[in-house]
């Protein structure tokens, strides 16, 4: 697959930001519809989230900072000046999110999202309904986190030369870690989709350019936050050659696939449970190549946690991508060689 | 003499007409009770193994049922996935004002039909059935008192109507 220059510098969001937002804004009651629908396209563009809470102004949640629902239209930084969200809001807003079917949507309520169409996450806080000591559901919803979803086609350009074997082009064994909101998932999601596509190394370095074939991934998208399935199909771009099993525990779901799937690359998020580590040198084992995110900024963190410390002492990582903050979300502080512990790109690159 | 012959039959005839109309009215709230009562079963089950969501369920559940039961359960339904942002007791309520006059049930029959509106798709599984089932007993009520209705008012009114076409016909003539 040939990638453009454009992108490769840059990096494109995927979908018409202003399009995605507008699948939100279905989402939520008609007066509250019509207020979003008098915010500048810019803002629109650099919404994040919109946060409901019950009783408190509604607020957007923007990359240049918190803004204000104005009661009257438009965006204010007064919080006396802002729309608050009342019960019955929220009361539509549950319904809205699932075709006014709140009983279909009680396993979600349990894992605290539901996942909407457009790839789209909605947390979701209210009281929980325990059964026998375990939440059964959650009643009087009162907070709501809608997050908008953005995959950023390209996000792993700078990244995919590293991860690759040369001379056999194998996928090396690859481990993203980074803090909160420095964009893993999305270039995990975006490394899923380049493996599965194929893609193409350019030339640089010295070496002549070279094409990937495609991979078989297989996704374990325990949070359905990778491929955002809905009903069954991909709200993302995860590739052609990719399965995903969706909302299935990991360490259940790799060993699984591994099994049904003949998968080359197995990717999964959020290393982190004592299973975790046994079903990842599983797939190491049969052969196949693992891509996995992990929380973190470095490696002493990541070695004071018993799972991710048993497989980074067992080397089963062969690339370490660390991101980090230093030029904005997305931005590659360094990769390192997990075997040898020598730094194969030395950032901050974005 | 062969004209007012005539007029007297048509007189009769008409009244006899209407007669039976109203006893088929009868007769159709009946059923249509029943069917109405049919389609809660489906949903009651749509809902507490599958917990299938309203667009779905709805459609359904209209499926061979007499069209003017149907256009209840599919007119939500449109309403439900049209995104003008409206929950599924909205949807319900709005759909049962326009459907309710092309359909034979009384004021009492809409009033329990309404009254699912405020509980419908807003709670958990076993709520909903609970619900549904309190609805059903309540059609089930006026089901048997419309079939007793139905049997009496009939013959009543077809007496009736054939009596006040006699009666009719000998203050003209």
């Amino acid at each position: 697959m040939a990638v453009s220059e454009a992108s490769l510098s840059t990096g494109s969001i995927s979908t018409g930001s202003t399009g995605q937002v507008a699948t939100v804004t279905m989402l939520v009651p008609q007066r509250i519809r019509d207020l979003l629908a008098s915010i500048e396209p810019g803002v629109v563009a650099s919404l994040e989230e919109i946060r409901l809470r019950l009783g408190r102004p509604v607020m957007l949640v923007t990359s240049r900072g918190d803004l204000y629902l104005a009661r009257n239209g438009g965006i204010t930084m007064d919080p006396g000046e802002a729309y608050l969200f009342t019960r019955d809001d929220a009361h539509k807003t549950l319904q809205l999110m699932c075709s006014g079917s709140v009983y279909a949507v009680e396993e979600e309520l349990r894992n605290g999202y539901i996942t909407l169409r457009g790839g789209h996450r909605v947390g979701i806080a209210g009281r929980a309904v325990l059964e026998g000591g375990h939440i059964k559901t959650q009643r009087d919803i009162a907070g709501f986190c809608i997050r908008i979803s953005r995959q950023v086609i390209g996000a792993a350009d700078k990244v995919m030369p590293y991860c690759i074997q040369p001379g056999t082009g194998r996928f090396l064994h690859t481990l993203i870690i980074s803090p909160p909101r420095c964009g893993k998932t999305t270039l995990l999601r975006d490394m899923i989709r380049q493996l599965s596509n194929g893609f193409r190394i350019p030339p640089g370095g010295g070496g002549p350019g070279l094409n990937i074939r495609g991979f078989k991934v297989a996704v374990v998208d325990e949070r359905s936050e990778i491929a955002a399935c809905y009903q069954g199909e991909p709200q993302n771009d995860v590739g052609v050659r990719t399965d995903v099993l969706d909302s299935c525990p990991k360490a259940e779901g790799i060993m699984m696939l591994i099994r049904a799937m003949s998968p080359d690359v197995i990717a999964t998020d959020e290393l982190g449970r004592a299973e975790d580590a046994e079903s990842v040198e599983e797939a190491i084992n049969a052969g196949v190549s693992v891509l996995a995110t992990a929380h973190g900024s470095s490696l002493d963190e990541l070695a004071r946690r018993p799972t991710l410390n048993r497989l980074l002492s067992w080397k089963a990582f062969e690339r370490l991508i660390f991101l980090g903050q230093t030029l904005g979300p997305g931005t590659v502080e360094k990769i390192v060689d997990g075997i040898s512990g020598a730094v194969v790109l030395n950032g901050p690159v974005r | 003499m062969v004209v007012k012959l005539f007029g007297a039959m048509l007189v009769v005839l008409a009244s006899w007409l209407a007669g039976n109309a109203i006893a088929g009215n009868l007769q159709r709230r009946v059923q249509e009770l029943r069917s109405i009562r049919r389609c809660f079963a489906l949903l009651e089950t749509e809902i507490s193994y599958a917990a299938t969501p309203l667009p779905e369920a709805f459609l359904r559940v209209a499926r061979g049922s007499p069209p003017q039961i149907s256009a209840i359960f599919t007119g939500a339904r449109e309403l439900l996935v049209s995104s003008q942002g409206y929950t599924a007791g909205e949807a319900w309520e709005l759909t049962l004002d326009k459907t309710y006059e092309f359909t034979a049930m009384d004021l009492g029959d809409r009033e329990i039909l309404e009254s699912l509106g405020q509980f419908l798709g807003a709670s958990d599984r076993d709520d909903q059935v609970r619900h549904i089932r309190l609805v059903c007993e309540q059609l089930r009520d006026r089901e048997a008192r419309a079939v007793e209705e139905a049997e009496k008012g009939a013959r009543m009114w077809r007496f009736l109507a054939i009596g006040a076409g006699l009666i009719l016909v000998l203050l003209l003539y």
